[in-house]
């Protein structure tokens, strides 16, 4: 039986620490710690370094700092320019097709980085201005590009899939291809949007179009565009894991943006590598006391007593789900997605199998939900991205303009619940 | 003071430096190591094992730097609409409630170190690391982490300017 008093303290730690700006990694240990001592007592403590070492040892984790130090690479070294030059000088005469090239910007720098924010800076930075030269609507323009930039955590390879694959004990692998369809669906869909709401005038720059043109752009390209193939064919071929993957990543950015394009010279590197070290230590801060927090639920039994006081209950376990992505929601509103995934799978997994929920669709069905917590407010990061590239626009209109495609997201996230197979389909070949 | 104020940024700065380092490190190894399994079908018996400890050395020893320098995620809704002297005075409570944790890393995490040391545990790998050398890496991380409070409530009590809540180390001192 779990005790209310070890809950209440857990539960006030937490909260409390969050609230009032204690660093999130921090604020997880200590309700972490917290937890131990008042449920077994001091020498407990001895679970913290344990359980660091433990986990901090899966190779799995080593693929995230490399991920993030990739994306950085890319961003820095303006790769995202040459993506949206290719897929303008194919598609751009159609209507809406600055927006349509947006998206397969988007979509394709989604194969080659794992992280929303560094999506939305890369290609929204270029995309932003082609759209508004166009003539596209702040609600369309900035939808598109916040919604676009959330492919990066959706379709691999992402961060908080890696993640979510280490904390479930799936294959990385097997999730990789389960986000692939889910992804392209709601490409798909902003392509659509992008061709019905776009103006009607044709693009500025298809008066000198020619398949010549066309081509040689693409051939400029193609090192860009050969990134994600051999990052994900590797992958999915079974020549390297997505850990091994993401080590070739790097090695191949460096190659691209600082031997073959000079976008990026070698006195860049260090700030680079800084800001990457920051960000992969910032991130795996939380990871270390999110496990501190989710070793003290284990020893609790918490997990356990919610997966089997839900199946005494009875409760239809789409009742369950729903409840799930109502707490993702909420927590979305105020934490950012790493850490709504650290607390919260290892309680939702063992409730989520005692169900028969397939844990690879379970795990698709939370980045659908974390895509959502990402262009929402007040802690939208995809918006701050937004509001970086547009300083002169204030953060209440961004948030407004891009409400409305959240809708897209939304009709994703229920159609891969009623039918499965579209994250799960892949997975099975 | 002064001169203890610089010296705890410079080893801050030396930290992230050197994680910055261990952070290039693992696509070179983890390239290399796929290069010999794929060329010359040997790979290495210690790239996992180097990366994993690579890692481990980023992950444990920055959190100290990273809260001098205010760039630790954390929700700033309530402490950012706080402003001037009140501002100032809950930046530095909420970095005084990282010393428990700390506590916790340096004393639990010497006790494991130690106990590793006595009994001259080896990881069960090829290299077979001595493992106290490893689990060291906790308590130092948690000293650093004390040292990176000092440093950051020196900064906010002295007025230093914030840029969103963030300090630069490297710039600011």
């Amino acid at each position: 039986m779990i005790s209310g008093t070890v809950i209440i303290i857990l539960l006030t730690v937490l909260l409390v620490c969050l609230v009032f700006g204690v660093p999130i990694a921090f604020s997880l240990g200590l309700a972490g710690a917290a937890t131990i001592v008042a449920a077994s007592g001091i020498p407990f403590l001895i679970q913290v370094p344990l359980t660091l070492q433990r986990t901090l040892a899966d190779p799995v984790m080593l693929a995230v700092p490399m991920y993030i130090l990739m994306g950085e690479i890319l961003y820095r070294g303006k790769v995202g320019q040459q993506l949206f030059e290719v897929a303008n000088v194919w598609v751009g005469r159609m209507r809406g097709g600055t927006g349509v090239s947006a998206v397969s910007a988007f979509t394709f720098f989604a194969a080659i980085v794992g992280s929303s924010m560094a999506s939305v800076l890369t290609i929204g930075r270029i995309a932003l201005p082609e759209m508004e030269k166009a003539g596209y609507s702040k609600r369309l323009s900035y939808g598109l590009s916040a919604v676009g930039g959330s492919l990066g955590i959706l379709i691999p390879p992402s961060i908080p899939l890696i993640i979510y694959a280490s904390l479930a004990s799936v294959s990385p692998a097997q999730l990789f291809i389960a986000g692939l369809l889910p992804g392209i669906l709601i490409a798909a869909l902003l392509a659509v949007w992008a061709m019905f709401a776009a103006p009607p005038t044709r693009n500025m720059n298809t008066a000198a179009w020619s398949a010549r043109k066309a081509l040689r752009t693409t051939w400029r390209a193609l090192p860009d565009l050969s990134l994600p193939v051999i990052v994900l064919g590797g992958i999915y071929t079974g020549i390297y894991t997505p850990t091994e993957a993401a080590g070739i990543g790097v090695i191949l950015s460096l190659l691209l943006t600082v031997v073959l394009r000079r976008s990026l010279s070698l006195k860049d590197l260090p700030g680079v590598l800084i800001v990457a070290t920051r960000h992969s230590a910032s991130l795996l801060a939380i990871v270390a006391g999110a496990l501190i927090l989710g070793s003290a639920l284990t020893l609790i039994g918490l997990p356990q007593f919610l997966a089997k006081t839900v199946m005494e209950a009875g409760v239809e376990p789409w009742v369950v789900l729903l409840i799930m992505m109502v707490t993702w929601t909420i927590l979305g509103f105020f934490l950012e997605v790493i850490s709504i995934i650290l607390i919260t799978v290892p309680v939702f997994v063992p409730i989520a199998v005692a169900l028969g929920f397939d844990p690879l669709w379970f795990g698709i069905l939370m980045v659908l939900n974390m895509e959502l917590a990402v262009i929402t407010p007040p802690l939208g990061m995809n918006l701050f991205a937004l509001k970086a590239i547009l300083p002169d626009e204030k953060i209440e209109v961004i948030i407004r303009a891009t409400l409305p495609s959240l809708a897209i997201v939304l009709t994703v996230l229920v159609l891969v619940w009623i039918f499965p197979d579209i994250a799960l389909i892949l997975t099975r070949f | 003071m002064q001169r203890v104020i610089q010296a705890l940024a410079t080893v801050q700065h030396t930290v992230i430096s050197m994680a910055a380092a261990a952070l290039l490190a693992l696509p070179i190894i983890t390239a290399y190591d796929v290069t010999l399994r794929y060329i010359f079908h040997a790979p290495t018996v210690w790239a996992t094992e180097i990366s994993i400890y690579l890692l481990q050395f980023a992950v444990f020893m920055t959190p100290g730097a990273l809260l001098a320098s205010g760039h630790h995620l954390r929700v700033t809704f309530w402490i950012e609409n706080r402003t001037g002297m009140t501002r100032r005075i809950a930046e530095i409570v909420t970095t005084l409630a990282v010393l428990p944790y700390a506590g916790i890393l340096i004393w639990y995490g010497t006790a494991y170190a130690v106990r590793a040391f006595d009994r001259g545990m080896l990881a069960p790998t090829l290299l077979e690391t001595p493992l106290w050398f490893i689990y060291a890496m906790v308590p130092i991380g948690g000293v650093l982490l004390i040292l990176g409070g000092i440093l950051r409530c020196y900064l906010l009590a002295k007025g230093k300017e914030l840029d969103g809540n963030r300090i630069d180390v490297e710039t600011n001192i």
